[in-house]
């Protein structure tokens, strides 16, 4: 009898203990915030917040501003200005304005990387233009509208790079690698869309790439599922990499030291006259050496931009440094990587040019 | 002489692969990784290996002193050889160990839980709550902590599987170049990882509850070879997820590996890993409070529930008294040297102590022949 109550009273200790573990957090009556932004503003950073309002417009989206000289003190504000609770265990995107960006994020990075609640899939964008503008663009919006499903999607797609907190910070804190991140703008609808791929040096944003820079940047990381432009006898085509495969290869002997990139991609023509590039073998060869020849000479040039940035998005510091036994990242960077010789092999198999005339 | 209690009161010998993986893993396994890599960085895991590899000698010298000792434990152990003064003391200090050790690991689970899940919550609290789950275990007895460990081992092992997550992110060239680093970093990692395998001592207080343990040495070396294994296995997923820079910068690689796992039905899953390291942490913490209550009974006059209710009562305080940082930081570098001394400095000097004793008898009885 006496074992007996113990047990009960240890049941009833343990459950009213356990219960107090349950702070009183009711989905619709707490602020859940999805998506951040932060701009800069003279001294002072702003930032701005879109979460799901479940009680008067049945979990559309919501806008909250604040400032401070942190994000981290901007969270406190939006605590303090809110009657709910605020959380931001859910937030998926964080937006920083090309200003931020540019001036450094060490600061941005820190916060967050400690910030326990944040998961490491969270979206890291970069913003042409406002980042209180593209959260704005949320407001009334579906939750499914925010950048990391739009992000997600397109990487799925294989058009833009692999991209979330945790490739940032591995790229951040790797010493043969830079870090990247998409860049988003707002269309003349306040739509938002990818419009580049921003590359940093460290901590501080260097150079956008445009959208056909990006793609081919993504064709150099692998796996690349992407369109192509190309022109042939004068006519332009797409070329539509329905699979690809990239191979890198550091060859540390070699003066100057040399990268050389193995590009093979699989693909269809879009708007050529049906299938007939089956029917006509030398017609198609001489269509995937025209492709071949204009990637390569794009690729090359985008190399050659990055190596002139002295960005290393590709992580070509990281190829040498698991090849050469004493390697050294300052004297690399300094000495080797400004001097590289890249050379590029294009191999295009081309298996169809659509279905209709 | 191979002591062994009644038989209603022991377990199955294969049972002893549980009980010796169990006690070995704890709270050590969620930030092992940052340490071990300051030495011989990618190259670590080699480290590991042959830290682990060298549980066996402690396995095996284990099992020498046991078969000596009169009642088949180490309590009874420091009596017969050092005198009933000596031997109490002796008994006191490990007594002492075994409080700190279990006192590490529900703190630091605390510090885990605060940190990530309830930040308001006091450790005073989650302590409570753990305390009570684990007194109630250990208030079952030495059969109940076989089963749960059993158990706790099967469940959390499903987490490995969720490990292919993270790996799709890895980066195989992380490892790369291999073996290229000097033996002082080999060592620096291999002294970091000795921490790792501290529990395996619990061995000392309840091997004479294996049934035919002189038989059950199998077992034992099993049981620490899956630990190994273990920690081999997070190590590579470690090394190929994280750069060494990033590595550098997390505080619990294990649990934030966690963290790039979700699913369409859960969006954290991070929050459920870290609720199943209760599963983890709960065996070595039922054993050790198990173990300090045999202590007690045997030194002092106090009942099995009264010793149990004792250690509990110390240990909460313990655990409620400790908020500042640098002192659990400092707690944990005791514990962790208090157990790496024991297992690599104390039992090899237990089991010469022994040898010669041995010698001694045998040289005494001889010549009264």
């Amino acid at each position: 009898m006496r074992i007996k109550s113990l047990r009960a009273a240890l049941l009833l200790a343990g459950t009213v203990l356990i219960a107090g573990c349950g702070s009183d957090s009711v989905i619709n009556r707490i602020r859940v915030l999805v998506a951040v932004g932060f701009d800069r503003e003279g001294e002072m950073c702003t930032g701005v917040v879109a979460y799901p309002n479940y009680i008067h417009r049945k979990g559309s989206l919501a806008i909250m501003k604040g400032s401070g000289r942190e994000p981290k003190l901007i969270m406190e504000q939006f605590q303090r200005q809110s009657p709910r609770k605020i959380r931001y265990n859910k937030v998926d995107s964080i937006i920083l304005s090309r200003q931020i960006a540019s001036e450094g994020v060490t600061v941005a990075v820190n916060s967050i990387e400690r910030d326990p609640a944040l998961g490491s899939n969270v979206l890291l964008a970069v913003s042409s233009c406002s980042a209180e503008s593209i959260i704005r663009s949320l407001d009334r919006q579906e939750l499914e509208n925010t950048p990391f499903n739009l992000v997600r999607q397109n990487v799925s797609d294989g058009a833009v790079p692999l991209s979330n907190l945790y490739f940032f910070l591995h790229d951040f804190y790797s010493e043969g690698k830079d870090p990247s991140m998409p860049s988003l703008a707002l269309d003349k609808q306040n739509q938002i869309f990818i419009d580049g791929y921003a590359l940093f040096k460290k901590d501080r944003l260097k150079l956008v790439l445009n959208l056909e820079e990006m793609a081919l940047f993504k064709m150099l990381q692998g796996k690349p599922k992407i369109e192509q432009l190309f022109t042939y006898k004068g006519e332009h085509y797409v070329l539509t990499v329905r699979h690809g495969r990239t191979r890198s290869v550091p060859h540390p002997g070699t003066s100057p030291k040399s990268m050389r990139y193995d590009v093979r991609l699989t693909g269809s023509i879009r708007n050529y006259k049906g299938n007939l590039l089956a029917r006509l073998p030398d017609e198609s060869r001489a269509f995937a050496e025209a492709i071949e020849s204009q990637i390569k000479n794009k690729l090359l040039a985008l190399l050659k931009k990055m190596q002139a940035g002295k960005l290393d998005s590709l992580g070509v510091g990281e190829r040498f440094r698991s090849v050469e036994r004493d390697w050294q990242a300052a004297a690399f960077y300094r000495e080797d990587y400004p001097t590289m010789d890249f050379q590029v092999n294009v191999v295009v198999n081309i298996t169809n040019s659509g279905a209709g005339e | 002489m191979n002591y062994q209690a009644p038989l209603a009161k022991t377990v199955s010998p294969y049972l002893l692969w549980f009980m010796i993986h169990k006690s070995q893993t704890g709270v050590a396994v969620l930030d092992f990784q940052s340490r071990i890599a300051q030495g011989a960085e990618q190259d670590s895991w080699v480290s590991v290996l042959l830290t682990g590899l060298s549980m066996h000698l402690v396995v095996l010298l284990m099992f020498y002193v046991l078969k000596h000792a009169n009642r088949g434990d180490l309590v009874s152990l420091h009596v017969q050889l050092f005198g009933r003064g000596l031997g109490t003391l002796l008994n006191g200090v490990f007594l002492l160990y075994l409080l700190l050790l279990v006192c590490y690991q529900l703190i630091t689970y605390s510090q885990v839980i605060q940190a990530l899940v309830f930040p308001d919550m006091g450790t005073w609290r989650i302590g409570l709550v753990f305390l009570l789950l684990f007194v109630y275990i250990t208030s079952g007895g030495f059969r109940v902590i076989t089963g749960t460990a059993f158990w706790f081992v099967l469940i959390p092992s499903l987490l490995i599987v969720t490990l292919f997550i993270p790996l799709q992110y890895a980066d195989w060239r992380n490892f790369l170049p291999m073996f290229n680093h000097s033996l002082p970093e080999y060592a620096y990692s291999a002294a970091q990882s000795l921490p790792l395998y501290i529990g395996v001592e619990l061995l000392l207080m309840y091997y004479p509850f294996i049934r035919n343990n002189d038989k059950a040495q199998k077992w034992a070396h099993i049981g620490v070879m899956h630990t190994y294994l273990l920690y081999f296995v997070f190590v590579v997923a470690t090394f190929a997820y994280y750069n060494m820079g990033q590595l550098r910068h997390s505080v619990w690689p294990t649990l934030g590996m966690s963290k790039i796992i979700q699913f369409t039905f859960l969006d954290r899953f991070d929050y459920f890993y870290i609720f199943n390291w209760v599963f983890v942490i709960t065996p070595p913490c039922c054993l050790i409070l198990w173990s300090c209550t045999r202590i007690l009974r045997f030194t002092t006059r106090m009942s099995g529930r009264v010793s149990l209710w004792a250690t509990a009562a110390v240990v909460f305080v313990i655990v409620a008294v400790f908020h500042d940082m640098l002192a659990i930081d400092r707690l944990g570098a005791v514990v962790r040297y208090a157990g790496t001394s024991l297992l690599f400095g104390y039992i090899p000097l237990l089991a010469v102590c022994v040898f010669i004793a041995n010698r001694f008898r045998k040289s005494v009885r001889d010549s009264e022949a």
